[in-house]
């Protein structure tokens, strides 16, 4: 502090001082959470071991993309079918995407309510709506950096090796790329942050994400083979509706001899809004109900 | 009971209820509560299950009553709920908290998650933890941290982003005597120089009648008592007598003398009167017992609580 | 002691690998309500669950009513304990859940105990509401009735009016004092002093794992420092009082305050409380106010833990 010229010392007292600056709009307090969340479940700001499993998921995602350009620009004449390609992308990281997803929403959701600190958000200028909607916020962003990223990534990849689409093809490639990415990133968000908001516990979310992926394909599967149910069935597979949603949507062909695989693109668009909008109305119907703020 | 309002006549009341009603399914949980809160410092009391937990999450906004005027600074927490909330701290009353999480980070989130810039919500967070007493300790995880600690740590992330009103939920809850007074002290601090006005939920009327300037009694779903302390404990000053051994004696002793004395807890009270002190003097001099205190005793919030009369 | 101590413990330590959570102590406590104060982490918890045969001290001895509580079952039904710990509670209503101690405590009429043992507590035993839709008062009262159901001689409870609202504590209060009173041994634990006055005089203070004192705590403030205790007296003839009581070495001192007021200093707290009404008597003065400064059980204990 400096004195004029002339003047004395002056003393400043370390009390209390009031808060006259900016204060923001409760706007600022969702995206205050959604900033928060997206940071630690990323262990962002937290010791390394948190970071650790996060970055490895990532990691694999990633690869494949990395494979794939590094593979057109050394082997120059290799046929393309040898490649990863954008459709078959999802299905091949499922596993990836299966980790994160049970990784990131339990993170998100479950230790707010163990801690008592979802009792101290609603206290503050928020809502359940708005809570949920900036931790919902969080875990699609998230998701993005696994679903719509590493396609992203590729297409930037081969753009740069010289391998990329004609200006022609672009827009509709990057719209391809959207829609795929999007959907997916809603639809695993969706459903496990329905799952997320049955437990305070995160190891039991994080299970019971991987077995909401998991045995509505056995159960489904088995029954259409031996039971005779529907095709329409196989809509319970989730992983099978975004890996299958994405080779219609790059119309790439393939042929595993899955039941989905004998549906209409529209049948299994469907299903994947269902899925999305399920999830969305589990949780917020189980955020409703728990009078418990804890 | 009455339904008495505590006014003040001059800045406007912080909360100002009237006739409010809240059911829970059949179950009537506030049945037209009329109550003023003023500036300074209130202690909010009752039984479990009075309606004083639904009395504080209906100025919170966290419910929403059915019948009744609330206004809580002004605004009413049914329908602005938001903005209401951004003004007020709260410190909950049980121990959970984020355990991993540094304390000024903590603090810090709060601040924000109350609408404070990132800057200024660094700063404050900072400030709090200081003024608190946790300065040193601002960076530890608040798992790591003692009953006492985290206590402390609850009431900086209550007046971290400058809120007029404070509501406090049993704030001395799991600390010993001695961080008691400190937690007390801080509050009154709090209270008075700070400039925020404070309610504190408490079923320790021995302490809410150190700190708090007024008192609002819940019983019943409708306040039983309201108004500033030195109004409810209005009254004639009686006093009270302690001696070593034999009261149960000194108090026959004193009745045949025509002394109205009431014994509670071993210790004698007597209502105002003149010759009362000689009186006592007398019989304790003629029962040869010690006389450890006597000690003017007007009402106090306890008599006020339990409806006793001197 | 001249009859056989209730609770005694003899060089009581407990260590948990290297932290030492009870170091060294020893003390006797007989019928009525003793009051354990601490500090947090003074060791409170883990001396009571010793004392109950919970756990066995690293080194030293714990009998209770002569016998080790750990070793000896037949003591246990003499024991009662409240723990503090929010214990994880089955869906079953109060009776049920106090019934199933009187079973396990092999009591005959297992039903009438806990209806007993929930009415001491101002419960209503026929209350079909299970436990999980109680209050914590409620729960915590509840917590009292198990501890009490088999009619132990000795009870111990664990910080036992938290979450009571006044009533309910003055309720509880006015029962552990009625069972000091029928010859039991009632050890209470808080850390309220307010409450802790108006259960008795007797304290045990723990701090840092030892014992800090024991006994009556007014005789403790007298034993403490070689600070003279200072009363003020108000009464209409200062000057005649305190002539008396200096005339007959009551005080070391007396200080006059004012017209109507005296502040005396003394090392012997109980002669000079009984030798001023009788000397007031005499030389006619009125007593208005006695009142000892810094006597109170907050002074004692502030004294004893920062020591």
């Amino acid at each position: 502090m400096s004195t004029e010229q002339g003047t004395g010392a002056r003393l400043f007292g370390l009390g209390y001082r009031g808060y006259e600056g900016e204060r923001r709009t409760p706007r600022w307090a969702m995206l205050t959470i959604a900033v928060f969340t997206v940071r630690r479940v990323l262990g962002l700001g937290r010791p390394a071991r948190h970071k650790v499993l996060p970055a490895i998921t990532l990691a694999i995602a990633y690869v494949p993309a990395l494979v794939s350009v590094g593979l057109a620009i050394l082997l120059e004449d290799l046929p393309v079918g040898d490649l990863i390609t954008y459709g078959e992308y999802m299905f091949f990281i499922g596993s990836a995407l299966a980790l994160f997803s049970a990784l990131i929403a339990p993170e998100a959701l479950c230790p707010d309510r163990r801690s008592g600190m979802l009792g101290l958000y609603l206290a503050g200028p928020l809502d359940r709506n708005r809570y949920l909607l900036a931790k919902s916020a969080a875990v699609l962003a998230v998701m993005l950096l696994i679903t719509l990223g590493p396609l992203l990534f590729m297409f930037a990849a081969f753009v740069a090796a010289g391998h990329g689409p004609t200006l022609g093809e672009t827009p509709e490639l990057l719209l391809q790329i959207l829609v795929v990415g999007v959907v997916a990133a809603l639809g695993y968000a969706s459903l496990s942050l329905a799952v997320s908001s049955f437990t305070t516990r995160r190891a039991a979310a994080a299970v019971g994400v991987v077995l909401l992926l998991l045995v509505p394909v056995i159960v489904a599967r088995s029954a259409i083979e031996s039971a005779d149910a529907p095709d329409e069935l196989d809509l319970l597979s989730f992983p099978f509706v975004i890996g299958e949603l994405s080779y219609r949507v790059f119309d790439e062909f393939h042929y595993e001899g899955t039941p989905i695989e004998r549906l209409s693109t529209s049948t299994i668009a469907a299903g994947a809004v269902a899925w999305i909008v399920a999830g969305a109305l589990v949780c917020w119907l189980r955020y409703r109900r728990t009078e418990n703020y804890r | 009971m009455s339904d008495a309002i505590a006014t003040s006549q001059g800045p406007p009341p912080v909360v100002s209820a009237r006739g409010v009603v809240k059911r829970y399914g059949r179950t009537t949980a506030l049945a037209g509560l009329e109550a003023e809160i003023g500036p300074g410092i209130t202690g909010l009391l009752g039984s479990n299950g009075a309606g004083k937990t639904t009395f504080l999450s209906l100025i919170l906004g966290l419910r929403i009553r059915d019948e009744g005027e609330l206004l809580v600074l002004g605004e009413d927490p049914a329908t602005s709920g938001l903005t209401v909330r951004a003004r007020i701290g709260y410190a909950p009353e049980h121990h959970d908290l984020p355990s991993e999480l540094p304390a000024a980070d903590f603090v810090r989130h709060l601040a924000e998650v109350h609408l404070l810039p990132r800057r200024a919500a660094v700063q404050r967070a900072n400030d709090a933890l200081w003024l608190v007493g946790l300065g040193e300790e601002r960076f530890r995880s608040v798992g790591a941290m003692s009953t006492g600690q985290r206590q402390r740590v609850k009431l900086a992330g209550a007046i971290a982003h400058d809120p007029e009103l404070v509501l406090l939920d049993e704030p001395t809850d799991g600390l010993d005597p001695v961080q008691r007074t400190e937690m007390l002290d801080l509050i009154r601090r709090v209270g008075t120089e700070f400039g925020m006005h404070i309610v504190i939920s408490s079923h320790h009327l021995e302490e809410v009648e150190r700190i708090c300037d007024a008192v609002v009694i819940v019983e019943g779903g409708v306040v039983a008592h309201a108004g500033s302390l030195a109004d409810l404990r209005q009254g004639p000053e009686g006093f009270l007598v302690e001696v070593d051994e034999r009261t149960e004696e000194l108090a026959a002793l004193l009745r045949q003398r025509g002394v109205d004395v009431t014994e509670r807890d071993g210790l004698l009270l007597l209502g105002a009167s003149d010759g009362g002190h000689d009186a006592v003097r007398d019989a304790v001099a003629e029962l040869g017992v010690g006389l450890r205190r006597l000690v003017p005793r007007g009402r106090t919030l306890e008599d006020v609580y339990m409806g006793t009369e001197l | 002691m001249s009859a056989q101590p209730s609770v005694a413990a003899e060089n009581v330590s407990k260590w948990f690998g290297p932290l030492v959570a009870v170091s060294d102590v020893t003390f006797e406590i007989g019928p009525g309500v003793t009051a354990l104060l601490g500090p947090n982490g003074a060791g409170k918890s883990t001396m009571l669950r010793m004392l109950c045969g919970l756990a066995q001290p690293s080194r030293g001895t714990v009998r209770v009513l002569g016998r080790d509580p750990r070793s000896d079952v037949s003591v246990a039904g003499s024991i009662g304990l409240v723990p503090q710990q929010e214990t994880v509670f089955e869906p079953l209503t109060a009776h049920a859940f106090v019934r199933l101690a009187a079973v396990l405590h092999g009591l005959p009429d297992p039903d009438a105990a806990a209806t007993a043992a929930i009415e001491l507590v101002h419960l209503d035993p026929a209350d079909t509401r299970r436990l999980p839709a109680y209050s914590k008062g409620m729960r915590q009262r509840v917590k009292v009735a198990q501890g009490l159901v088999h009619d132990p001689e000795v009870v111990m409870l664990d910080e036992p009016l938290t979450g009571l609202d006044p009533r309910q504590r003055a309720d509880m209060i006015a029962l552990f004092r009625r069972l000091g009173a029928e010859g039991r041994c009632v050890l209470v634990s808080s850390h309220v002093l307010d409450e802790v006055e108006r259960l008795g005089s007797q304290i045990l203070v723990m701090s840092q794992g030892r014992l800090a004192a024991a006994g009556d705590f007014r005789e403790l403030r007298a034993l403490m420092d070689d600070r003279p205790l200072r009363v003020r007296v108000r009464t209409d003839r200062p000057r005649e009082l305190a002539g008396g009581l200096l005339e007959a070495g009551s005080v070391l001192g007396a200080r006059l305050d004012g017209d109507d007021a005296l502040e005396l200093d003394t090392n012997d707290a109980r002669a000079l409380s009984r030798a001023l009404a009788p000397l007031a008597r005499e030389r006619g003065a009125s007593l208005l106010e006695v009142r000892p400064l810094d006597a109170d059980l907050e002074g004692v204990f502030r004294y004893l833990v920062q020591r």
